[in-house]
């Protein structure tokens, strides 16, 4: 997959680009507008990560110039400014989905593969990994070629685990992630623990093996034991 | 008390006891005018009398001269000469009791012999004068007296209009609303400089405002980036695998502390922008469904808290709002709920066509509830807690003149949302 990032905060953008990067997928940066338009032209993009404040205008002008050049595109906005009223427009502009800053690198990385897998898959995409098979339009898991049967939670953590392998996950992010940050309450990482040790467990028992490590005193990586 | 009441008191108070002094004044300096002039007349009579006694060697017939009656009796022996004045009551034959003024004196006839002579004149005449007179002016004070507290009701009134008028043009000033009123022009000079100087106030006011106002957007947006940066490069660092414990420990507090600043910077940010109408557009809601779903994402976590949820909808009230207030509403309404319940508690969620009601369990409030509306209030340990969710309800329940009461007895908290206080007109879109 070929992402281009579209910020003007050039430190942000290495950030973006590092995480990304380590899963062979490839990156660049542009940071104004006029240098993302010389890049479209040379290189054909899947996914556009774009700032709506640029220097030399507003990111979400990129939109119709990325649907002429391939409509199959998927867009995924950032904006500095305050979700409520940037969410109507970016989506609205043809954007496929959007982030408020500041946000988990892991959230990005898990909004932009799925976003791709919805443009360019159709959504009949089939996560795989080693014994684990996640089939994403009908939310079916199965291991080892059984099905397994997970809660909604379970379901939407093992996806994001899936989409940040080998990555150590912040128990902030991946709340975050399952329940969004509203209710953010004293005893909410017990619930995550909860979840994570079902997930484990579920895995386990249908003859997977233990994926998910704890990192002590930060959160969770998926990783081959 | 209003100010034409107190001013209209205050005259009426001095001007009566001028009027009483200045009568009591009066009655008695004429009444000693009329007690001179008879005194006059008498001593005019009494001198007739003496000088036809010194020429005529006889007791002279001056009854008929006399207005009054007049008294004579005689001696033998020479008297020494001497004058009198004396207020006597007479009583007539009819038996009336008539008050006279009486000069009494005595003298020597050319003969030698003495002579005493008394001359009454009435003095009810006089006193009926007076009586008049003294009527007359004390109609004439009252009448004048009231003329006078009207003129200074009517002039008072008028001059003080444009005080008024000015007060209730500064009742419609709205910060928020950027609506200036328009200051009547007033021609009294005071007043003149009354109002230059509360409309220079307004202008100051309106722009320390704006300023304040684009400091927050703009340090509000501002801080994000750098946020962002701070956020990012905590979680790349956490990939790193050569980090000890301690090491790791300090990233998670930083991206903490990077995430709680987020919180309170959206939260501001809302706040500010509520303020600023920033929220004008208005859509069908439906409280209904987005309870739903935001339970439903909650519902694990409900579950492991044992909290038990009863919802009752009733009907779907009929306001329009902007969606996303209309969602901050909700969630902030039941996240505190949730939030600062405690185990194996309740939450009862009554939504009518005229209210929201929402029930739950807690732990009891140490302060009055209407505070806890206040901004960076917190009632409990909660470190996670902002301290801006309800102050975030508050706003949003202000903006569209909703109705909102927070109750609590004992660890039973209740909040209302009333939305028949609403009125037709709605905030204008500026």
């Amino acid at each position: 997959m070929k992402i281009l990032i579209i910020e003007d905060e050039r430190e942000l953008a290495l950030s973006i680009e590092e995480y990304l990067k380590k899963e062979n997928q490839l990156c660049d940066v542009a940071g104004n507008l006029k240098r993302a338009t010389e890049k479209m032209d040379e290189v054909l993009y899947d996914c556009f990560v774009i700032d709506i404040g640029l220097p030399d205008g507003n990111g979400l002008d990129l939109i119709p110039l990325i649907k002429e050049r391939d409509s199959n595109a998927g867009i995924l906005i950032l904006t500095a400014r305050d979700a409520l009223t940037d969410k109507i427009t970016s989506l609205e502009s043809g954007a496929d989905d959007y982030l408020t800053k500041p946000f988990h690198l892991s959230e990005l990385a898990a909004r932009i593969k799925a976003i791709y897998r919805r443009r360019n898959l159709g959504g009949n995409t089939v996560i795989r990994h080693n014994e684990i098979e996640v089939i994403i339009q009908t939310r079916i898991v199965k291991v080892n070629g059984k099905p397994l049967t997970l809660t909604r939670k379970e379901y939407d953590l093992l996806v994001y685990f899936l989409s940040n392998k080998e990555r150590v996950l912040s128990r902030e992010s991946i709340v975050e992630h399952l329940w969004g940050d509203e209710v953010i309450m004293a005893d909410t990482f017990d619930f995550l623990y909860t979840h994570i040790k079902n997930l484990r467990k579920k895995i386990m028992d249908k003859g997977g093996r233990d994926y998910i490590r704890s990192v002590y005193g930060i959160g969770y990586r998926f990783t081959d034991p | 008390m209003k100010l034409l009441v107190r001013t209209t008191i205050y005259m009426v108070f001095f001007n009566i006891i001028l009027f009483i002094t200045g009568g009591i004044l009066f009655y008695y300096v004429f009444k000693s005018y009329i007690y001179r002039q008879i005194d006059n007349n008498l001593m005019v009579e009494m001198q007739l009398v003496r000088d036809e006694i010194l020429h005529s060697d006889t007791l002279p017939d001056i009854a008929g001269k006399s207005r009054g009656i007049i008294h004579i009796s005689l001696s033998d022996k020479p008297v020494r000469s001497a004058q009198v004045f004396i207020d006597t009551v007479l009583k007539t034959p009819g038996g009336d009791e008539v008050t006279y003024r009486y000069l009494k004196f005595l003298g020597n006839k050319p003969d030698g012999t003495g002579y005493f002579i008394g001359i009454f004149h009435s003095l009810e005449e006089r006193k009926e004068l007076l009586q008049v007179v003294t009527l007359y002016i004390f109609f004439l004070i009252i009448t004048l007296l009231v003329f006078a507290v009207l003129m200074n009701y009517f002039v008072s009134r008028k001059l003080w209009s444009s005080f008024y008028k000015t007060l209730k043009s500064l009742r419609e000033f709205d910060l928020s609303g950027m609506k200036k009123p328009l200051l009547w022009k007033s021609n009294i000079t005071e007043f003149q400089e009354l109002n230059k100087v509360l409309d220079e106030m307004m202008d100051k006011m309106i722009l320390d405002f704006n300023n304040v106002k684009d400091f927050t957007n703009y340090a509000s947006h501002e801080i994000r980036t750098p946020l962002a940066v701070i956020s990012s490069k905590t979680e790349i660092l956490m990939q790193a695998g050569n980090l000890t414990e301690d090491q790791m420990r300090m990233l998670i507090r930083i991206q903490e502390s990077a995430l709680r600043l987020t919180r309170i910077n959206q939260g501001l940010l809302i706040i500010s922008k509520i303020d600023n109408y920033e929220y004008a557009e208005k859509k069908e809601v439906f409280f209904g469904r987005m309870i739903d779903e935001y339970l439903d994402k909650l519902e694990d976590m409900l579950e492991g808290k044992s909290i038990s949820i009863t919802r009752e909808y009733t009907g779907e009230p009929a306001v329009q709002m902007h969606p996303a207030l209309a969602e901050l509403l909700v969630i902030n309404l039941l996240s505190n709920a949730i939030k600062h319940n405690i185990d194996h508690g309740i939450i009862e969620i009554v939504l009518s066509e005229n209210s929201l009601s929402i029930r739950n369990t807690g732990s009891p409030l140490s302060a009055p509830p209407e505070e806890m509306f206040e901004k960076f209030r917190k009632e409990s340990a909660h470190s996670e807690s902002l301290g801006l969710g309800l102050s975030i309800v508050k706003k949003i329940v202000d903006f569209y003149r909703l109705g909102i009461e927070y109750t609590c007895s004992g660890s039973l908290h209740h909040i209302v949302v009333h939305f028949t206080s609403q009125e037709k007109k709605l905030p204008d879109e500026s």
